[in-house]
């Protein structure tokens, strides 16, 4: 399409798509882990499973009557009956992702 | 994790310094407006040792500590380029001039693979939809790892700007693709997201083949003019994979190295030639059905055998070809939740020596199943022992010298015949199950 003798217009559409409206608010925060259960996800990936053992090593000298908990399986993504393990379980958690 | 946010349960995530835009792109896309991460000091953990690990992940205990136990901080993900219905404008002295802005913008946008594109304009995506009796806005399916909407239209303007032409009938063909990989079998987020180079390979039955004209042939996974239909449909998918499912370079697609298969992988099944039932019937449809199967590939090897002239002795050099313990298929039997439909793409010669002695595609799989082992001591040396299912981990009790298959059953090689009489086979490791749609107007 020409608007003059000397430009031409390319109009495109574009091709990114609208992403699904998900919406998750974040869970409360307690105030401190004391005598809170922390578990320790781990996505199976080599390392992971030390970097969470480093991690409760030192909160445990933090927090007094923090407790730990571990899954017996790992796999990801999690299903439906180990997210509710973990919500039974646990207070909070941290997890490892990625490699 | 996400999911344990919105029951209540405070987390954390550890994450390595390349997949911190990764992890901000899957928060975000699952809804979660926040990052509670912990920075690790490193590339990532692989090949670390435990003292290496521990100065890593040291310094990220307060990180830790804040995350779980303080108000939460909005950091809200925005992705640079425009969505949605959006236009952009080009301007140029002349036609080719704007085009080139165009290019030069979509490069900068990240929306396309690095190879010139075809403008998405308005004219060139209506004549693609006027293909399909379907609504341009009727949603296929959510693709991660983006939770794009993949809408009609928008895979339209994705296959106009891959190559695409009304005469490919990319809508039907890609609509039915995309169903594939919203399957949840396919695991099509370790595809779109992994280390790995992973990509997904179009295998194309039915009447619609000659239709479009896609090559069953000679060269049918390669580039030039006979492979024209398969390689703007495949391209068009890793398209739709980038620019819908968010599979960006960088923060959805993590690859490392990266591979020549993820530009376009797209066969059609040489049925022609093919001794036994098309790989879409023995899927349940019919013959007279056309379908996509969507193979996750991980790599691919060259099977080179023109002397053998039995079953045993091509399949022999199929079993000697196909072990490899760096492919993650190879192990993926032994973890739980974890699939990998392994690919035979057998020419047709080879094929013809299996029916010609009266051997079924399941002669075949169980030969291979049966012959294409590796020693104990290599899975001890690279599978991770905790990740094994506890059914499985026998295989570190094993004399080293004990041959361990590759897969979890026959079945996990599939045979499809494409190609020309040449001797030569290949085959692609797996990643999750292969998936057939019917395509469908």
């Amino acid at each position: 399409m020409k608007m003059n003798e000397s430009t031409d217009i390319l109009k495109t559409l574009s091709p990114v798509a609208v992403k699904a409206p998900l919406r998750v608010e974040p869970a409360k925060r307690p105030a401190s882990l004391r005598d809170k259960t922390v578990g320790l996800l781990w996505n199976g990936k080599p390392g992971g499973e030390i970097a969470l053992g480093v991690l409760a090593e030192m909160l445990d000298k933090r927090f007094p009557g923090v407790k730990f908990w571990r899954s017996t399986w790992n796999s990801f993504p999690f299903t439906r009956a180990q997210h509710e393990d973990i919500i039974a379980n646990c207070d909070v958690a941290i997890g490892t992702t990625g490699d | 994790m996400v999911k344990l946010e919105g029951r209540q349960v405070a987390t954390v995530a550890l994450v390595s310094e390349p997949f911190i835009e990764n992890a901000k792109l899957t928060a975000e896309s699952a809804g979660f407006p926040v990052v509670q991460k912990a920075r690790l000091r490193t590339s990532a953990l692989s090949n670390l040792n435990p003292d290496e690990i521990r100065r890593a992940t040291e310094p990220a205990l307060d990180e830790v500590i804040k995350a779980l136990t303080s108000d939460v901080t909005v950091e809200a993900f925005v992705h640079a380029a425009p969505a949605g219905e959006a236009f952009e404008v080009f301007e140029g002295t002349s036609t080719g001039s704007a085009w080139d802005s165009m290019n030069e913008a979509f490069i900068e946008y990240g929306w396309g693979d690095g190879f010139p594109l075809v403008p998405p304009t308005e004219q060139k995506v209506v004549e693609l939809l006027k293909t399909t009796r379907r609504d341009p806005d009727e949603v296929i399916g959510i693709l991660e790892p983006g939770m794009g909407m993949a809408t009609v239209k928008k895979i339209a303007i994705n296959a106009v700007m891959a190559g695409c032409l009304p005469r490919h009938r990319p809508l039907p063909i890609l609509i039915a693709a995309v169903k594939a990989l919203t399957d949840p079998r396919m695991l099509f987020r370790v595809i779109a997201c992994s280390t790995g180079p992973h990509a997904p390979m179009m295998v194309i039955n039915g009447p619609i083949r000659k239709e479009i004209g896609l090559n069953c042939e000679g060269g049918a996974l390669g580039p030039g003019a006979k492979s024209h239909t398969n390689s703007v449909l495949g391209r068009a998918l890793r398209l739709i994979m980038m620019n819908i499912g968010y599979a960006y370079l960088g923060a959805g697609d993590m690859d490392t190295i990266g591979s020549a298969n993820k530009y376009s992988m797209c066969l059609g099944e040489n049925e022609e030639e093919n001794p036994w039932e098309p790989y879409h019937v023995e899927m349940g449809y019919r013959r007279e059905d056309s379908a996509v199967t969507i193979f996750g590939v991980e790599s691919q090897l060259e099977i080179f055998d023109y002397q053998s002239q039995t079953p045993e002795g091509i399949l022999q050099t199929f079993a000697g070809t196909i072990p490899c313990i760096g492919s993650c298929s190879t192990r993926y039997w032994l973890y739980s939740e974890r699939w990998a439909d392994n690919c035979l793409l057998m020419s047709p010669d080879h094929a013809a020596v299996m029916a010609a002695h009266g051997w079924t595609k399941e002669d075949v799989q169980y030969y291979v199943y049966e012959h294409a082992k590796l020693p104990a001591r290599f899975f001890k040396n690279t599978v991770e022992k905790d990740r094994t299912r506890h059914g499985n981990r026998w295989v570190f009790d094993a004399d080293d010298s004990t041959m361990i298959p590759i897969a979890g059953a026959p079945d996990w090689f599939r045979v499809v015949v494409v190609g020309m009489a040449s001797g030569k086979s290949s085959y692609t490791t797996g990643t999750g199950k292969a998936i057939t749609v019917k395509i469908e107007d």
